[in-house]
């Protein structure tokens, strides 16, 4: 399944928005501290479609624990009891809704999901009989069967609104429900029951054709003879269409009494209306062909499909506001593959540089050429909107990274006996999708941490003068081409000679401990293995994590601070450039090499006096700089370069900071600041130069190659 | 569709894109030629065995490019007029040879295909077979595969040891025998 037939894909897509949905709904509602009638609506229908579609991909863990968590919120709808535990109900959706999420991980990564939600699906029917009698009901009615009536009723006169159809019966135990049910019937000459049912499909669901291939495939195992119009559904183009137009006809014989036949095809998923009629017999089947005719309709294999005759039935209401609403909807969004996104924008890249070959073309030099540089200009704006569009398509929402993030402050609070919320700022601040999705691990990281470290015991708060409940404040907004993420709480902050002290316990302290900056202080809780905390917790405590949270954000690009006030809370400041696909670079000279190094790791640049270079006792060369030892790094040594500059009062110096090192790199000359597209380098000679510190390559405005320097991996070229 | 690469393969089968180098006339299958141009401006890479000149920019595409003579360990050349660059896509990663210069696409059969002696000098690992031609001529067949595979690049780090490579290099061929397509 690796290779994601459409239908996989289509099924792993749905899943994951429903799980994404199920998990705010789950969320709020806590927070709210009752489910709304909506909501229970909302997280049945979820459920429910998830069954059914995990069902027909043959996943049946998720199916049956989705039929479990169904089945309470199938109660609440229906007998809306008093005692609601809904933190405890949240809990089973959530871990529900992880297992479900870990299941989908697997067949999105080709492998087989195989675990087992047994245990879940054992502790949520016991919830649900433990919450069935303490709001009094009998914990062995089975709802679904006591009231099969009303729900087809209120599912029929609901029509194609969003409520659900009827209830399924339990899949996992079908025995209890078709064979005591066709019992009591009385039995006909052979003991089967014939029945005519149309399937109208919601006007929206797409792939209509398949949906119904899925009800034949379960027909199969409760029906000995079935038959169906459009014949030919899976190879007849035509069958998608017939089906959304007079819907799936289906004539079947079984031996399920008439309300479980009913209830099995409203199972359906995807089912908008059922017409559902039983027949006398076979003989009433507006379609029931003989052997004979069925062996001559296989024997043709090009024959025409068989065209059902137009429905008698009056034809079919339009489907209701909010649907043709939604729909609409739809048809504006259009999900693309990121990858031909990349493709697009790796194309606008290009663009700019194909652009800057032509009107810096060495040919046009000292010409005069009017018209010319009048179409160029046009041109040259053109680009610009172009890039600027193809950047924005790849731009999302940060807020479905911020709101996962509910989550884990929820799970804390609870396990950590704290009381806290979460206040969302700026959530609709447009990130690059790139960035949304590496946001999220660094963003955990400190939340918990605030969580663990910043917010106080209800009581400590108290104590404190402040209120029971903490806050957590996520913020995010657009500075220039940065975007600003702060995480802010009013927790007990940080205690500076705590950390310190700690600090000088690791030896990571470097300068006279007077000397430090409130920052540089709350700066050492990004070295990897800091931590104040001396005992190791499920949350902290390793003194992993927030070094976790550094790499990653300097593998955005990106930089992280800390400021704190002790008593009153602590601030992050994540601060990550727009996109990453296009960097500005310094682009330098060395022999007849360029070189292009990203100007954000640039602190200045100058020529050194004659006499300020000196040489440590190994024979390497230093600058001093603001009281540090900077040592220089020659790139013509460095990369064997020819023909480079050898005297370095000659030469241009720069002052390059990488992971808090700093030192110096020597080169020719300056060529000036330019945009890059950055490429990879290319496969064959990766792993080569995979100690040089080159990460990369890029065109320049000639057409000529350039290699980006990475200042992170230069650093650990010199240092230790 | 996999008709249509069947039949593609079988029209490629048995011709070679014939190139000269010294004096030896190679060939390499035409099935993972790109495409042939001239010399274009190579920017150097850091680090990189001598043979790896650097990289060039193709319309925007990056590739690396191989010179054939100091991989092959030859005299090495100045770059004229007629110097050309193949570009090869082998199993995926992009390559340009520099060669002096490409002769013509000729069918050789695998029956006039004989295998190479197997002597102890290293670089007839990369040679696949050695074709026979009506004109008497002999033409190298280069095995792509070991010569470009990414394992080749891996491999080349413990090159140093050649003994212990050409070990390595049976079973690294029968490797490659099972991505073939």
């Amino acid at each position: 399944m690796a290779e994601h037939e459409p239908m996989v894909e289509v099924f792993i897509y749905e899943t994951r928005q429903f799980l994404e949905q199920l998990e705010q709904m789950a969320l709020t509602s806590e927070q709210e501290g009752s489910f709304s009638s909506d909501d229970v609506n909302e997280i049945f229908r979820a459920m429910h479609t998830i069954k059914g579609s995990a069902a027909m991909m043959m996943l049946d863990e998720i199916s049956k624990l989705a039929h479990a968590v169904e089945d309470i919120f199938f109660y609440i709808r229906e007998l809306h009891p008093k005692k609601v535990d809904v933190s405890a109900i949240t809990d089973i959706v959530l871990t529900a809704v992880d297992f479900m999420n870990g299941e989908v991980d697997k067949l999105d990564a080709g492998e087989t999901p195989d675990d087992s939600s047994e245990e879940m699906r054992q502790h949520t029917h016991d919830f649900l009989r433990q919450f069935k009698i303490d709001n009094g009901d009998d914990p062995d009615v089975d709802l679904r069967k006591a009231k099969p009536s009303k729900t087809a009723a209120a599912s029929g006169a609901g029509g194609g609104a969003p409520a659900a159809p009827a209830p399924p019966p339990p899949e996992e135990k079908p025995q209890q429900y078709f064979i005591p049910a066709a019992k009591p019937e009385p039995a006909k000459a052979d003991g089967l029951h014939v029945y005519a049912a149309t399937l109208h499909f919601e006007p929206d669901c797409g792939m209509e054709e398949v949906r119904a291939f899925g009800v034949l495939n379960r027909m199969k195992d409760v029906s000995p003879e079935f038959h169906f119009l459009p014949e030919k559904i899976l190879e007849d183009p035509q069958a998608v269409d017939t089906i959304k137009d007079v819907g799936f006809r289906i004539w079947f014989q079984t031996d399920m009494a008439a309300d479980a036949a009913k209830a099995f095809l409203e199972e359906t998923i995807f089912l908008d209306k059922l017409e559902f009629q039983e027949l006398a017999s076979t003989a009433e089947c507006e379609y029931w062909p003989t052997p004979q005719q069925q062996a001559v309709i296989e024997a043709s294999e090009a024959s025409e499909p068989v065209v059902p005759p137009p429905p008698e039935k009056k034809p079919r209401p339009a489907p209701p506001k909010a649907h043709a609403a939604s729909a609409e909807h739809e048809s504006q969004m259009i999900s693309v593959r990121v990858d031909k996104l990349d493709r697009l924008m790796d194309l606008v890249g290009e663009l700019v540089i194909a652009e800057s070959m032509v009107t810096q073309n060495p040919d046009l030099a000292g010409l005069e050429l009017a018209n010319f540089s009048k179409a160029a200009r046009q041109l040259h704006k053109l680009n610009e909107e172009l890039q600027d569009g193809v950047m924005a398509l790849r731009m999302v929402p940060i807020s479905g990274t911020f709101k996962k993030m509910n989550r884990i402050v929820r799970d804390m609070t609870k396990n950590l006996g704290k009381k806290a919320r979460l206040v969302l700022v700026g959530e609709d601040t447009e990130v690059d999708k790139n960035i949304a999705e590496h946001i999220g691990d660094p963003l955990m990281h400190i939340v918990r941490n605030s969580m663990d470290h910043g917010i106080e015991l209800p009581d400590e708060r108290k104590a404190a003068g402040k209120s029971e409940q903490g806050m957590i404040i996520l913020s995010a907004q657009n500075e220039g081409g940065e975007v600003v993420i702060k995480i802010r709480d009013d927790g007990g902050g940080m205690n500076r000679e705590k950390i310190m002290s700690k600090a000088r316990e690791k030896g990571l302290l470097t300068k006279p401990e007077e000397d430090y900056t409130d920052q540089e202080v709350f700066g050492f809780i990004f070295a990897p293995g800091f931590s104040t905390n001396d005992e190791v917790t499920e949350y902290s405590g390793r003194g992993v994590g927030m070094d976790v949270v550094v790499s990653n954000i300097r593998g955005l690009g990106g930089s992280v601070a800390v400021d704190s006030e002790e008593g009153k809370g602590t601030v992050t400041t994540i601060r990550i450039p727009l996109t990453l696909a296009i960097v500005d670079g310094m682009v330098l000279k060395v022999g007849a090499s360029r070189y292009t190094l990203p100007i954000r790791s640039i602190r200045r640049s100058f020529r050194p006096e004659p006499g300020q270079v000196f040489l440590d006792a190994e024979g390497r060369e230093m600058v001093m700089d603001e009281g540090r030892c900077c040592p220089i790094l020659r790139l013509s040594k460095l990369y064997d370069i020819e023909d480079a500059q050898e005297d370095l009062t000659q030469a241009i110096l720069l002052l390059v900071e990488a992971d808090g090192k700093p030192f110096l790199l020597a080169a020719d000359e300056l060529l000036g600041v330019q945009q890059i597209v950055v490429k990879p380098v290319p496969e064959y000679i990766r792993g080569m130069t995979e100690k040089t510190g080159i990460t990369g390559c890029t065109l320049l405005g000639d057409g000529g190659i350039s290699l980006i320097i990475d200042p992170e991996k230069t650093a650990h070229l010199i240092y230790a | 569709m996999d008709e249509e690469i069947q039949s593609e393969e079988d029209t490629q089968k048995d011709k070679y894109l014939t190139f000269t180098l010294e004096d030896e006339l190679y060939g390499i299958d035409i099935s993972v030629v790109i495409e042939i141009i001239g010399i274009l401006p190579i920017t150097a890479v850091p680090e990189v065995p001598p043979y790896v000149k650097g990289i060039i920019n193709l319309r925007g595409k990056i590739i690396p490019v191989v010179d054939m003579r100091l991989r092959f360990r030859r005299t090495p050349r100045e770059y004229t007029d007629r110097t050309c660059v193949i570009v090869i896509e082998a199993d995926g990663v992009l390559v340009g040879l520099i060669i002096d210069g490409v002769s013509e696409v000729r069918d050789i059969p695998e029956g006039e295909v004989v295998p190479p002696p197997k002597l102890k000098a290293a670089q007839n690992r990369y040679i696949k077979g050695v074709g026979r031609q009506q004109d008497g001529k002999v033409v190298l067949l280069l095995d792509w595969q070991k010569l470009f595979s990414s394992e080749e690049a891996e491999l080349f780090e413990a090159m140093a040891d050649d003994g212990a490579e050409d070990e390595a290099a049976p079973a690294e061929s029968a490797g490659n025998g099972g991505t073939e397509k």
